[in-house]
């Protein structure tokens, strides 16, 4: 069986999605290891004399908030490895990405939608990249490509 | 409309003394004055639902009840807005469906002028034919075979009338009614004739006071309807624990009554699918407008939906295949007869006896006036049960004695097998053949009581008739044949001359194929269920044996029509699970029929087939559309309630949800607009479909409501620790915006899906552009009432992470349910499933 060649634009972009992915991961961990505690609430670390200015049972939400975006993580991860390997619904599935998160972040950009957690330049830089990868992946020869791989799997 | 006394009408009919004076009728000043005082019989066309039924049962549902219960304590507990929205699902279903409902209604009416039961009275000594509606009481009404009285009364002047009461009292067998005797409304003059007076009129009639007419007894369902409803009780029941379990959670955690209430109305409304119910009973009523154009009465509203299930068509041959305008062709003299002797006794036959039917005016038109003046002295008349009629006359001559003239089936009739044979050749050639037999010097007696056949016969001749095939029935045959549907002849006539008409028409038919009554008779159960299945010509049947033939169809899992005209096809009709009759039959065979061909011409059959099919295709869209919807937001609800967050879902973002997204576009189905790919299987390609496609859609629902809920607490310091209470409020406003913005689009990837639209095939975007214009513009429509409005719809307007999530589930989670679809993963679930 004769292996269909990766193009480069796709090496690439793989690498960049699956390095991106483990780099929110890491930082989400981090963050997760700041937290006064793993636990999500706070009750018990009262009780133990930790000295936390709560009263009765409270909630650590960036715990919360952490779990979320680490699980939305791991999903880069994911499509770059289906893309490395040529998979179509790895290409599909990264359109979709891909395209969901050019348009938000272009919107925060330009102040129609809310994000108070990321920079201008940030959104910008990030809406830029993920239109490149768009780019790359709606290109006629890499949709070829992708198809003839899907056709010789079956 | 006046027309002339039938030949055989009241100069001929024997009546008692006294009767004379009272065949007269009742005279126009008499008539007029029961008409000003409304002693007319009203007369109600039960051939559509009546308006009040129809405003009865799009009202009065157990989910209209249940759900205004809900509301109207809502309003009370001071949640209008929420009461309000919600109420607009029930209003919105119940504007649509009474109004397409009185629509078709008025031209079904319409329609139903049409075939209303015209009904020979006497007046003033002169027959009339009137409509149903002017009789009135006292009037004197004929009856001959096929008639069904339209009200009670008694009979004044009987000549061997004989009335079939098995659709009132279940009694198969014929009732003789002699003077005096009662008719009812209801039952049908099966053989013989006479007149009766009008009794009983209106409401006061038996056929009104008992709910069982003869219209109305059947009310079966069709296999869609039984699935769809089988599907609408375990949702109902799946409620009912879901109901219990909310009410345990409520309690549980302290929710409020209001938030209770609130919540257990987006819970009914997820579960009970009444906008299917809704969309069914449009596409119905609507279907049946539709194929009424096509010259076919719809007279039970879910026969519409029946066509598309039929798999085998019974059909008699007269009437249905030929143009039943029988002529005679030939008489033959058999043994010592001559021409003229043959001649002579058809003609006293004819002449004689009380009532004709189709054969006997061919005869009379083919051999005129008797020469002798033989008078009757009694009668036995035709019926398709025996098989012969016969007329006993008294010769003037010294001796007084009796001959009696019979004609009826040649295999009954003839004593001789040479002519036997003779009359089965000419039967092969697809002609009808009657024989005349004699018996002379029997006994003066009562024949009415004792309707034996002579043992002792004198074969006369036969009589060859000939009918033509109608022109458009071989056309018709083959465009049944086409769409799957097996074709099968059950008649009266000779299984010989029955197979050649048949094979003339294009059914194919072969010796192993033929069964006769006797065949049939001598066979045991299991012999006459495979006959039943495999035979196409059925000959020489008697109506009983038509009737367990139907029976043994149905039984062995055939979806089974019957087409008929003649009153010997009522007890068929009874068995078949749609019944059509010509507009020319039998009265009593279109009042007991689903379906009337108003052109008398089977041709329209594969148009109405078609139209049916057509019907399906809409209910099923509008039934998978519908459960998608509501599996997912009953496994939302069920996720999200898993993971102890806030209910995902407020009432009025679900009616945004159900009235745009899924309600408009299944009305735009039902009524023809929009147009949907070909659904086949209801189990597999809406159940299944709808099951997978609901478990993937609420995932995303579910994912997106977690993730924002959680996520959009990342905006916040990281050391910010609040109270448990704090916490539950403050994501979910956000999150149900999330939440419900991803079921719209979800769902109008579904609808699009339907339509053949699919956004990962962008040609299909470009080819079918109605439904995607109709779909941007409901949900454009849809969010931006949602957005513009976040305070009346409960919702924060999404961030950055919320428009990634609304962007990224829906259609990841639309690629994974193609993914899915395609695999071999869901061909194997089965196997897999079963396997130990």
């Amino acid at each position: 069986m004769v292996k269909s060649k990766r193009p480069l634009a796709i090496t690439i972009l793989s690498i960049v999605m699956v390095t991106f992915s483990l780099v929110l991961i890491y930082l989400r961990i981090q963050n997760l290891r700041s937290l006064p505690s793993l636990n999500p609430f706070i009750e018990t670390i009262l009780n133990q004399n930790f000295g936390t200015p709560v009263e009765g049972i409270s909630v650590n939400v960036a715990f919360f908030s952490d779990i979320a975006i680490l699980s939305i993580s791991f999903i880069p991860l994911i499509l770059g490895v289906g893309l490395w390997k040529l998979y179509g619904w790895a290409r599909a599935i990264s359109i979709c990405l891909l395209i969901s998160v050019v348009i938000p972040r272009t919107l925060a950009a330009i102040g129609i939608i809310t994000d108070k957690g990321t920079t201008v330049g940030t959104n910008l830089l990030i809406s830029l990249a993920s239109a490149i990868g768009l780019l790359i992946l709606l290109h006629p020869q890499i949709i070829i490509i992708f198809r003839r791989n899907t056709a010789r799997k079956k | 409309m006046e027309s002339k006394l039938p030949h055989n009408s009241l100069q001929d009919l024997p009546l008692e003394s006294g009767a004379e004076n009272l065949v007269q009728g009742l005279t126009s000043r008499e008539v007029a004055e029961r008409v000003a005082t409304g002693d007319v019989n009203v007369v109600v066309f039960r051939s559509t639902r009546t308006y009040q039924e129809i405003f009865k049962e799009n009202i009065f549902t157990l989910f209209h009840i249940s759900f205004g219960i809900i509301l109207a304590m809502l309003a009370i507990l001071g949640q209008s807005t929420d009461a309000f929205f919600s109420g607009i699902t029930i209003l919105s279903n119940i504007v649509v469906g009474v109004v397409q409902e009185v629509k078709a209604k008025w031209s079904l009416d319409k329609l139903a002028l049409l075939s209303v039961q015209q009904v020979t009275v006497i007046r003033d000594g002169v027959a009339l034919i009137v409509p149903l509606g002017e009789v009135v009481r006292d009037d004197l009404i004929e009856l001959k075979p096929g008639d069904r009285p339209p009200v009670d009364g008694d009979v004044l002047v009987s000549n061997a009338l004989e009335m079939d009461e098995s659709l009132l009292t279940g009694e198969s067998e014929p009732m003789p009614k002699q003077v005096g005797d009662t008719v009812l409304s209801g039952s049908f003059c099966i053989a013989g004739g006479g007149i009766f007076r009008a009794v009983k009129i209106g409401n006061e009639s038996y056929a009104a006071q008992i709910s069982q007419t003869s219209r109305t007894y059947k009310r079966s369902l069709t296999p869609l309807q039984r699935k769809i409803n089988t599907v609408v009780e375990i949702f109902v029941f799946a409620l009912l624990v879901a109901g219990f379990l909310h009410l345990i959670a409520s309690l549980n955690s302290g929710r409020t009554p209001v938030d209770t209430l609130r919540y257990a109305a987006v819970i009914i409304n997820s579960f009970v699918p009444a906008g299917l119910v809704l969309s069914i009973s449009v596409a119905l009523a609507l279907g049946a407008v539709e194929i009424s154009k096509k010259k076919t009465l719809i007279q039970r509203i879910n026969a519409v939906d029946s066509m598309n299930s039929v798999r085998i068509l019974c059909t008699d041959k007269t009437g249905t295949l030929t143009r039943n305008q029988l002529l005679v062709q030939e008489i033959i003299p058999l043994e010592n007869y001559n021409s003229a002797q043959l001649q002579e006794l058809i003609a006293l036959y004819v002449s004689l006896v009380a009532t004709h039917n189709s054969s006997a005016n061919a005869m009379a038109m083919f051999i005129g006036f008797p020469k002798s003046s033989a008078r009757k002295h009694s009668e036995i008349p035709f019926s398709s049960a025996r098989k012969w009629g016969s007329v006993t006359v008294e010769d003037n001559g010294a001796d007084a004695s009796l001959q009696e003239i019979i004609i009826g089936s040649p295999e009954i009739l003839l004593a001789n097998p040479q002519s036997q044979l003779k009359a089965q050749e000419y039967a092969r050639q697809g002609i009808r053949v009657l024989a005349v037999v004699t018996s002379r010097g029997i006994e003066k007696i009562d024949q009415q009581t004792d309707q034996q056949l002579p043992s002792t016969r004198e074969d006369c001749g036969l009589v060859l008739l000939k009918d033509e095939l109608r022109s458009d029935v071989i056309d018709t045959i083959a465009a049944l044949t086409a769409k799957g549907i097996e074709i099968k002849v059950i008649s009266g006539d000779s299984v010989d001359t029955v197979a050649a008409i048949a094979s003339q028409a294009g059914i194919d038919v072969t010796p192993e194929t033929m069964f006769t009554q006797s065949d049939l008779d001598s066979f045991d159960q299991g012999k006459f269920s495979h006959a039943a299945m495999h035979g196409r010509v059925f000959g020489r049947i008697i109506p009983e044996t038509k009737r367990k033939l139907i029976r043994t169809m149905v039984k062995r899992g055939g979806y089974v029509a019957m087409v008929g005209d003649g009153v010997n096809d009522v007890p068929a009709f009874k068995e078949a699970q749609l019944a059509i009759a010509m507009n020319d039959g039998a009265q009593i065979s279109k009042d007991v029929a689903d379906i009337i061909l108003l052109d008398n011409s089977l041709a329209t059959l594969p148009q109405a087939f078609q139209a049916g099919d057509e019907i399906k295709q809409k209910i099923l869209a509008s039934a998978l559309l519908y459960l998608t919807k509501n599996i997912m937001v009953i496994l939302t609800i069920s996720f999200v309630g898993f993971v102890q967050l806030p209910f995902p879902i407020e009432p009025r973002q679900l009616t945004v949800l159900t009235f745009f997204i899924v309600s408009v576009p299944t009305i735009l189905i039902s009524i023809g607009i929009l147009k949907v790919k070909r659904i086949n299987n209801f189990l597999k390609d809406v159940l299944g479909y709808s099951l997978l496609a609901g478990l993937i859609g609420s995932l995303a629902m579910t994912l997106g409501y977690m993730l924002a809920y959680f996520g959009g607490l990342g905006l916040l310091n990281i050391d910010v620790i609040i109270t448990p209470e704090d916490f539950r409020e403050m994501g979910q406003e956000q999150a149900q915006a999330v939440s419900i913005l991803i079921g719209l689009i979800y769902t109008l990837l579904v609808f699009w899906d339907a339509c053949h639209i699919s956004v990962w095939r962008p040609k299909t975007i470009l080819k079918f552009t109605f439904p995607v214009q109709l779909g941007l513009a409901m949900f454009s429509i849809s969010t931006l009432v949602l957005l513009t409005m976040p305070k009346l719809f409960q919702i924060a307007l999404p961030d950055r992470l919320g428009w990634t999530l609304i962007l990224f589930l829906p259609f990841t989670a639309n690629y994974l349910l193609r993914l899915i679809q395609c695999s071999s993963f869901l061909r194997q679930l089965p196997r897999a499933l079963t396997q130990p």
